[in-house]
């Protein structure tokens, strides 16, 4: 149905319209309306008021009673379309209201299970008992925000059913609240003895301790490599774990967006000539004057997008370009990688969305990269996407920044 | 002369009133076809439709020209 496309996962639970009699009750009317005109027509006719016996009169009187049981005859099928088109549809997500407002409206309203808070309903009068149906009220988001269907069948039973959605996404909620606590204190633990270990690595390998042997040098620096490769695994998790509890605060001042470029691509210059890869930077001689935060723009986003391009390229370039319009400043990061199908790039940027074969190139991703640059590009008024033709076709990667001068935003705590 | 202006008249009034059953069919058939979910209740409904249309119809032709 157009307007309405089912997630991932999600399954419809109850699929309803307005009651039957809503529609006979609207039907009812209009035939009344359309009988009512024979039946003045009859009275008229007794008394000897009208001239029947004029054949042009008749024949016109006629032609009008035809005309009128067309229109009536479109009438009821506007009113059937509207019922038939009126739906009520539960999910095991959501509740969506697909509501048509005669022939050229059509509002598609929809209320995630978590976001409900209260749901109520109400048969209004003996009728409505018999028959069965009623209205249900909806009350959802922070500012109790009302919605009403009217004409429900069984409001008891659905609204029932949406009770138990409702207690299941809490209890859902309550675990993932937990989970995620204890993720982030398992991380806390785990970066204090990485860190504690990396130093001792990095002291054997620097030499703290005297002269070692080779092999144990050569093992050592192994290690130290692994164990900053986890340090830095559980830094994405702290960092992403910070965004969702409002933890992470951001520095704003002025900073030159080329100059960070062109340090991030100077600075990964190695990686790519190391796979083979010619890695150039682009920059259209212009200002990109960014107010932000300087370490996260540079570590979380730019060098995460151009390592990345290197990190899943066996063989090609890698083209960083940079170019502004009047107010954004434009970062493009393009390669000729293992691209990105269609299936993937909805959940690029989500939790642990990564490629399907991604874990092929870089077994040890997190997934968790790319959520962390949308959430600072996104806390600095910008955006970020990607766009691919497919596996194994090349991606590019783009960030827009709103420019300093035309912007007076200042990046969002979150 | 009187029943051939009165006929004319029904005869363009019974043109006006095909044309606009016709335009509002096609809206209601694209609603039908396009936000349904059944394509057989699609089907019946414009069927039905266009019957209900051109019966109503061809009597208001046939009373313009018998005038």
């Amino acid at each position: 149905m157009k307007g309405f496309v089912l997630q991932a996962d999600e399954q419809i639970l109850v699929q309803t319209r307005k009651h039957w009699v809503i529609l006979l009750r609207d039907l009812g009317g209009t035939i009344g309306l359309g009988i009512a005109p024979f039946i003045l027509l009859g009275i008229l006719t007794l008394p000897g008021i009208l001239p029947l016996e004029n054949r042009v009169f008749l024949h016109v009187l006629a032609f009008v009673e035809i005309t009128w049981l067309l229109l009536i005859w479109l009438a009821l099928f506007a009113l059937w379309t509207n019922y038939y088109l009126d739906l009520w549809i539960v999910t095991n997500r959501r509740v969506v209201n697909v509501d048509q407002i005669n022939l050229f409206r059509r509002a598609i309203t929809t209320w995630q299970f978590e976001n409900i808070q209260e749901i109520t309903t109400e048969t209004q009068n003996p009728i409505q008992n018999f028959l069965n149906y009623g209205l249900i009220d909806i009350r959802a988001g922070p500012d109790k925000r009302e919605a009403r269907m009217e004409g429900i069948p069984r409001p008891e039973e659905i609204s029932a059913l949406m009770l138990k959605q409702m207690g299941r996404y809490r209890k859902l909620e309550a675990a993932n609240k937990q989970q995620e606590s204890l993720l982030h204190t398992i991380s806390h633990e785990v970066k204090a003895h990485l860190t504690k270990n990396e130093a001792a690595l990095a002291s054997i390998v620097e030499g703290d301790y005297g002269s070692v042997p080779e092999n144990l040098k050569t093992m050592a620096g192994t290690a130290l490599s692994e164990t900053r490769k986890g340090v830095a695994m559980v830094m994405d998790m702290l960092s992403s774990s910070n965004f969702k509890t409002g933890a992470m605060s951001f520095s704003a001042a002025q900073l030159d967006f080329s100059a960070l470029v062109r340090r991030v691509c100077g600075e990964l210059m190695g990686s790519a000539k190391e796979k083979g890869l010619s890695l150039t930077c682009m920059i259209a001689p212009s200002a990109y004057p960014v107010c932000g935060d300087e370490e996260k723009l540079r570590e979380h986003v730019v060098r995460n997008l151009v390592d990345n391009a290197i990190r899943y390229t066996t063989h090609g370039s890698v083209e960083v370009k940079l170019a502004r319009s009047e107010r954004a400043i434009i970062l493009a990061v393009t390669d000729t990688g293992i691209g990105i199908s269609a299936e993937d790039l909805p959940r690029l940027f989500t939790e642990g969305g990564k490629g399907t074969h991604s874990s092929e190139i870089n077994p040890s991703s997190t997934g968790y990269g790319l959520v962390i640059a949308k959430q600072v590009v996104e806390a600095h008024g910008g955006v970020i996407w990607a766009e691919s033709e497919g596996a194994n076709l090349g991606s590019t990667f783009y960030i827009s920044l709103p420019a300093a001068e035309s912007s007076s935003a200042r990046p969002n705590a979150v | 002369m009187e029943s051939g202006i009165v006929s004319v008249i029904l005869g363009v009034m019974s043109a006006a009133a095909a044309l606009v059953s016709a335009v509002l069919g096609t809206i209601l058939a694209y609603h039908w076809f396009s936000f349904g979910s059944n394509t057989t209740v699609s089907l019946v409904a414009l069927a039905v439709y266009t019957t209900g249309c051109v019966a109503l119809t061809i009597g208001l032709v046939a009373l313009a020209a018998a005038i």
